[in-house]
């Protein structure tokens, strides 16, 4: 061992978790499930629908995978059908990450 | 922010020979919420500010301004260069000389950029704003999507002049600030405004300028009069001028305004999240709609029937 950081066998078999940023991190402002959200950390504004707002007001407040996620999903009422999608779910969470809504975990 | 003595009558009560000496040295006009002290020396400026400017408070001597813009003459080479001038605010020229016939569209358009650059006191949105009552219509658009000509147009015909490029909103409130200036017509516009309304007071034409062709439409009566009278957002009005449209008035769903509305201000990441709250309020408070017209004539009666109609 040279002091390289090696993954073991249980890191590499291990499933990603997202969690949503601080709840404070965003404020929200929405009409007949459109919404908008000023994003305080990094200063931007969004468009987001309510699967969205519901991913990180509610879902994502502790950590879950994808498949967790779209059983979560699954269970709203209100939700988008579009959003049960995991690989619709895994691009929603690519993009959250790169704006910085969510962390991986 | 700045604090002016009192008024000393208006521009229209100086002859031109007056305004002209006045101009050269210095003089104080009130410009909206902004102290504006100018100075020109280029020949036949004199007149056609004096003509567009009519109706401005002129301020006190000991003034204090919001800035000071000039507009000189120079030349590219001594004595044998092409006659130029240079705009220059507070001591500093922002661009490049130009051409000195096109001095009127370049003290004018420095004005606006010297606005642009400065004024982030307030919420700028690149909009027009017309008034009834004490209510405002804001006409936010991108260049040369026809809000100068619309907003000329409702001007002409009852709606007060608060602004044809800017939309001033102290953040946190939903009230629009006036800034009437001299309406900049361009190409076929100045032809559409002239059959619109004949006894508008259009100012000199400047061909040739990197807009075109140019000339001022004179803020109608009672714009500058009520200048210091704000008016609360009532309808958010995204124009689209398409040729041979009939007028055609289409709600936008309150989000889609938002992000419509905050794309369209100079400085909405300068406020931040005082900036979106400030967005957010004018959105709730107002009808967000947007407007597909061809004809002038029709798309003015069209939106201030509208207007008229809509309950507060």
């Amino acid at each position: 061992m040279t002091g390289k950081c090696r993954l073991n066998k249980a890191d590499k078999n291990r499933v990603p978790r997202w969690r949503a940023g601080d709840q404070n991190d965003i404020i929200w402002a929405g009409w007949n499930g459109e919404y908008v959200a000023f994003h305080r950390p990094s200063g931007a504004t969004h468009f987001l629908n309510l699967t969205s707002k519901q991913l990180l007001e509610d879902i994502l407040v502790e950590p879950k995978d994808a498949a967790q996620i779209a059983t979560a999903l699954s269970r709203c009422a209100s939700s988008d059908d579009e959003a049960a999608d995991p690989n619709e779910i895994q691009s929603i969470l690519d993009r959250f990450e790169e704006l910085g809504l969510v962390v991986r975990v | 922010m700045s604090v002016s003595l009192p008024c000393t009558g208006t521009v229209g009560d100086l002859s031109i020979k007056q305004f002209e000496d006045r101009l050269r040295a210095g003089i104080g006009l009130r410009i909206g919420p902004f102290n504006a002290h100018l100075s020109a020396t280029p020949a036949r400026l004199g007149p056609a500010l004096h003509l567009l400017y009519r109706d401005y408070p002129l301020l006190a001597d000991g003034s204090v301004y919001s800035f000071h813009a000039r507009l000189d003459n120079c030349r590219r080479m001594p004595l044998i260069g092409k006659p130029m001038v240079r705009f220059s605010v507070d001591g500093q020229a922002p661009h490049e000389d130009m051409p000195a016939g096109q001095a009127l569209p370049v003290i004018e358009w420095g004005m606006n950029l010297v606005i642009a650059l400065r004024s982030h006191s307030y919420l700028m949105l690149h909009s027009a704003v017309v008034g009834l009552d004490d209510r405002a219509m804001i006409l936010p658009a991108a260049p040369g999507a026809g809000k100068t000509t619309l907003s000329a147009g409702l001007a002409l015909r009852g709606w007060r002049l608060l602004s044809d490029e800017f939309g001033l909103i102290r953040p946190g409130s939903t009230e629009l600030v006036p800034i009437p200036r001299p309406m900049a017509l361009k190409n076929e516009s100045i032809d559409v405004i002239r059959r619109f309304d004949p006894n508008g007071c259009i100012g000199p034409v400047t061909p040739h300028t990197r807009k075109g062709t140019v000339a001022h439409l004179r803020p109608p009566d009672g714009s500058i009069a009520n200048a210091a009278s704000n008016a609360k957002a009532s309808w958010i009005v995204f124009p689209r001028w398409v040729p041979g449209a009939q007028c055609v008035l289409t709600e936008v769903p309150k989000a889609e305004a938002c992000m419509l509305l905050a794309s369209n201000a100079f400085n909405y990441e300068v406020h931040g999240e005082v900036g979106f709250n400030t967005i957010v309020g004018l959105v709730e408070q107002s009808r967000c709609l947007e407007f597909e017209y061809s004809d002038l004539n029709t798309a003015v009666e069209a939106l201030t029937d509208f207007a008229e109609r809509t309950d507060d």
